[in-house]
């Protein structure tokens, strides 16, 4: 028997009809008005079950909402912890990245002999010390006291303060006469030491001084192309006053720098050669020959391992593999020392590791 | 497509819960007979019937928030009917209790009686009417709840089945039993 036939059974039209003319009871209206009472009294305390409806009628945006936040939470944490991932060219994670494009931008804008008188006013208290090859990077590092080395230059000759923007105006010649090899060279070693001290010079800094890139004599660059600052700088820690030049008196002096940029590596030799020379010595002395007798290695290094410690592994990296190139292996060496104790588990590449071994 | 004019009792029931009170009005109106007589008729007396009956739809409306569709609208509400007649036997004695518990037993046949005499009840009932009052009153209270629910609320024999908690092919064998029980009084009569 088919599942119809059990239903037709079961429905009989007959007992339906009749069953219908029986179903007349209906509960009293007492009844009917307390229950419809009790209804609207559970709606008027209750209105509306708020958390079911606001759940249903907001799902679809609390979803995307929640989605939304995730995403910005998960970008600025890993903003915050990977700044080289996420944004490996922004200026806020990465400066001395950026510096260091803009060092190079400014190599390559000096070729064409542009002045950049602004960058040499910013040259710290500790660039008259420092060979004038060291000063082509400048812009690579960022201030680190712990690492900060000895300052070279003490207070008690007020002198010395006033001769830091001279010997900036000095040095600063030199500097752009390097060129993008030479900065890549002495990026780490010498120039990079330059920026941590410029807020310490910046203040220090005279008035009468504001003009002091244009100390060094041009007699001075055509007897030491290597070398303007020497006499600039001897000079002004004898007293003398730095000659006020004009700016079109530095642009020749920035250009004459720039064509002598293979002399910047001989200066960086030389000023292996004289290292020996105490910071004191040199800002106390008049008979101090060249302000390239800078405070050697010592606080260069230290500086210079401060430096990378802000830059990129990468950008570290590149470093010691330029200084392995230059045939520098101590310094890529120690460098690379540097490197391993800050980044343990860093794959090194293996043409570095075993030009360096 | 024009929109229905007429609300299913779920949609009804759902606006109740939203708290539309005018909603509920409309879903008492359609089931408040049907429920009230499958109470008067299960219990034989009109006053625990109207206890009952004020139980189920304040059970009904207390639960308001929490109400989802998940089966038919009536299918609920009878079976809030269906438990409370079951506390009520529970209360009153087990013996009415067989014949819900037992499937193929012995069919009780002392359920109480339909009060035929209440005014309520028989003031307007012909006289085949009354017989059938009579018969369905004769019938056990499983067989009786079947044939009730699916006249009062025209039920499928699986909303009984789910209304009253069996199995479905139970809930046809006792539809089944209790129309030709029902038939055979009839011509009997005749």
């Amino acid at each position: 028997m088919s599942e119809t036939t059990h239903s037709d059974f079961a429905r009989d039209a007959r007992l339906a009809a009749i069953y219908r003319a029986s179903a007349e009871d209906m509960p009293p209206p007492v009844l009917d008005a307390a229950i419809l009472a009790a209804a609207r009294r559970e709606v008027s305390s209750r209105p509306r079950p708020a958390g079911v409806s606001f759940a249903r009628s907001w799902r679809g945006a609390l979803s995307i909402a929640a989605v939304v936040v995730l995403s910005v939470s998960l970008v600025t944490l890993m903003r915050e912890e990977a700044p080289e991932v996420v944004s490996p060219a922004g200026e806020e994670a990465l400066p001395a990245d950026s510096k260091l494009k803009s060092s190079i931008a400014e190599n390559n804008d000096e070729a064409g002999g542009e002045p950049r008188r602004g960058r040499e006013t910013e040259t710290p208290k500790s660039l008259g010390l420092k060979p004038s090859h060291s000063m082509s990077s400048s812009g690579l590092v960022m201030p680190q006291p712990d690492f900060r080395g000895p300052r070279v230059q003490t207070s008690k000759d007020a002198s010395v303060g006033r001769a830091e923007p001279a010997a900036r105006g000095a040095l600063a010649p030199a500097k752009r006469r390097d060129g993008f090899a030479a900065d890549v060279d002495s990026r780490n070693n010498r120039a990079v030491e330059l920026k941590p001290q410029r807020p310490l010079a910046q203040p220090d800094a005279p008035q009468e001084f504001a003009q002091a890139p244009a100390a060094p004599k041009p007699v001075e660059l055509t007897a030491d192309k290597q070398a303007p600052t020497p006499a600039a700088v001897s000079g002004i820690v004898a007293g003398k006053n730095a000659p006020a030049k004009s700016a079109v008196a530095d642009t020749e002096r920035e250009r004459d720098s720039s064509q002598s940029a293979p002399d910047s590596l001989q200066g960086a030799r030389t000023k292996k050669e004289l290292g020996n020379q105490s910071a004191p010595a040199v800002t106390s002395s008049n008979a101090m020959p060249t302000p390239r007798l800078a405070a050697p290695s010592a606080p260069a290094t230290a500086t210079k391992l401060d430096s990378n410690v802000d830059v990129t592994p990468e950008k570290w990296l590149e470093r010691i593999e330029e200084l392995r190139k230059q045939g520098r292996l101590d310094e890529a060496k120690s460098s690379l020392t540097e490197f391993i104790k800050r980044y343990p588990g860093y794959r090194l590449p293996d043409s570095l590791r075993d030009g360096i071994k | 497509m024009p929109p229905n004019p007429t609300p299913t009792d779920e949609d009804l029931m759902e606006r109740y819960r939203d708290g539309d009170a005018g909603a509920f009005d409309v879903l008492y109106g359609r089931h408040k007979g049907g429920v009230f007589r499958y109470l008067a008729r299960q219990c034989g007396q009109r006053a625990t019937a109207e206890e009952l009956f004020q139980d189920v739809w304040m059970n009904l409306i207390r639960a308001r928030t929490s109400y989802t569709v998940t089966a038919k609208f009536t299918t609920y509400l009878y079976r809030v009917a269906h438990n409370r007649l079951i506390d009520l036997y529970r209360s009153q004695a087990g013996a009415a209790l067989a014949s819900f518990d037992d499937e193929g037993g012995p069919q009780l046949d002392d359920v109480p009686a339909a009060r035929v005499d209440d005014p309520a009840v028989s003031a307007d009932v012909r006289q085949q009417a009354r017989r059938l009052l009579q018969l369905i009153d004769g019938l056990p209270a499983a067989q009786r709840e079947a044939f009730l629910l699916q006249q009062e609320s025209d039920m499928s024999i699986e909303d009984i089945a789910l209304a009253t908690g069996v199995s479905r092919e139970t809930a046809k064998s006792r539809l089944r039993y209790a129309v030709a029980k029902l038939r055979e009084g009839l011509q009997h009569q005749s």
